[in-house]
């Protein structure tokens, strides 16, 4: 089984409603991406299969054809899973840590990115990826992945961080000399009726 | 946690040949500085100090006025290939180079203030 985080265009959504009823599926959910999101194609789909998303996608034989998707296949760096009922938001960054950065950097940035959740009690369950190349590649390398009880727990306290702000996005900052990672994200994130992560 | 209204800071700090200061300040002020202003961000204070015989540190305090504005300013950025281009060329040019983003600890005055005064106060019971 693959967990998998993808990207849908946003005419895909009919196609996505039955998929945890579809053979070799263990999880699947689906939203459109809220205002906010960039980067994305309108919606974002997490699956568990032991089926790529594509294929899942082209199972039923029945509707419209299949979506654009760019699909995503994740190989756990950390995670936590924090339990807690109802709704909540999912949130998804897709990024890409520019080729030849020496391993011992990319731990480092992978160090503080999962270090954020001691500092901003919002994220609740979370998870940071390596995409597994060896499944699908992709042009991303890695996913960072948060469940928020709310809009505001990410568009706030996520953001508003000191953590966040003066030392995370130095990574990503392209005037910082020690940034490694593309301009080019995803930012999506969309409402979720019960536990993704 | 920070909020709308806290100010956000940026030092940059390159150390450069004496003898190349003059030129980089030129192409600062004529290749990043306009772009810069245009993202939101004011220069504060720009200071100039001898590390060595013949090194020279530029240091550059800039201000935006909330986390909103910083993101915003990123967000310029990140669409705009021109400030990464020129950090590129100074980072060719510089003998070493840092930015550090920063938060204001705008209570620490007056905390340090209070507790000055209240030492002075125990000092004088003493006496």
């Amino acid at each position: 089984m693959t967990r998998w985080t993808s990207l849908v265009a946003a005419g895909g959504a009919n196609t996505l409603t039955d998929a945890a009823a579809r053979p070799g599926v263990r999880a699947s959910s689906a939203g459109p991406d809220l205002e906010g999101s960039f980067g994305g194609l309108g919606l974002s789909w997490d699956l568990t299969s032991d089926r790529t998303p594509a294929d899942v996608l082209t199972a039923s034989t029945a509707g419209p054809p299949a979506p654009a998707v760019d699909a995503v296949a994740l190989l756990p760096v950390a995670c936590r899973r924090v339990l807690f009922d109802g709704p909540r938001v999912k949130r998804t960054l897709l990024l890409t840590v520019r080729p030849g950065t020496p391993a011992e950097v990319v731990a480092r940035f992978e160090a503080d990115l999962a270090a954020m959740p001691e500092h901003i009690t919002t994220i609740r369950s979370w998870a940071l990826s390596k995409v597994d190349q060896t499944v699908s590649p992709s042009s991303w390398t890695h996913a960072w992945e948060q469940e928020y009880a709310d809009v505001e727990g990410l568009n706030g306290a996520y953001l508003r961080h000191p953590y966040h702000w003066t030392h995370v996005d130095r990574w990503f900052d392209p005037e910082m000399p020690d940034s490694i990672v593309a301009p080019k994200l995803a930012h999506v994130f969309r409402r979720a009726q019960g536990p993704v992560l | 946690m920070s909020g709308r209204g806290t100010e956000v800071h940026i030092l940059d700090r390159v150390v450069l040949a004496g003898d190349r200061v003059e030129p980089w300040l030129a192409e600062f002020r004529a290749r990043y500085l306009p772009g810069a202003r245009e993202r939101g961000m004011t220069v504060s204070r720009l200071w100039r100090s001898h590390t060595g015989r013949d090194t020279v540190a530029v240091q550059i305090l800039w201000s935006l006025p909330g986390v909103p504005s910083f993101y915003a300013m990123r967000g310029m950025t990140a669409r705009d290939p021109r400030p990464a281009a020129f950090w590129s060329w100074t980072d060719d040019l510089a003998v070493t180079r840092e930015r550090r983003v920063l938060e204001p600890l705008e209570t620490w005055e007056a905390t340090e203030l209070s507790e000055t005064s209240e030492k002075s106060e125990t000092w004088e019971r003493i006496v």
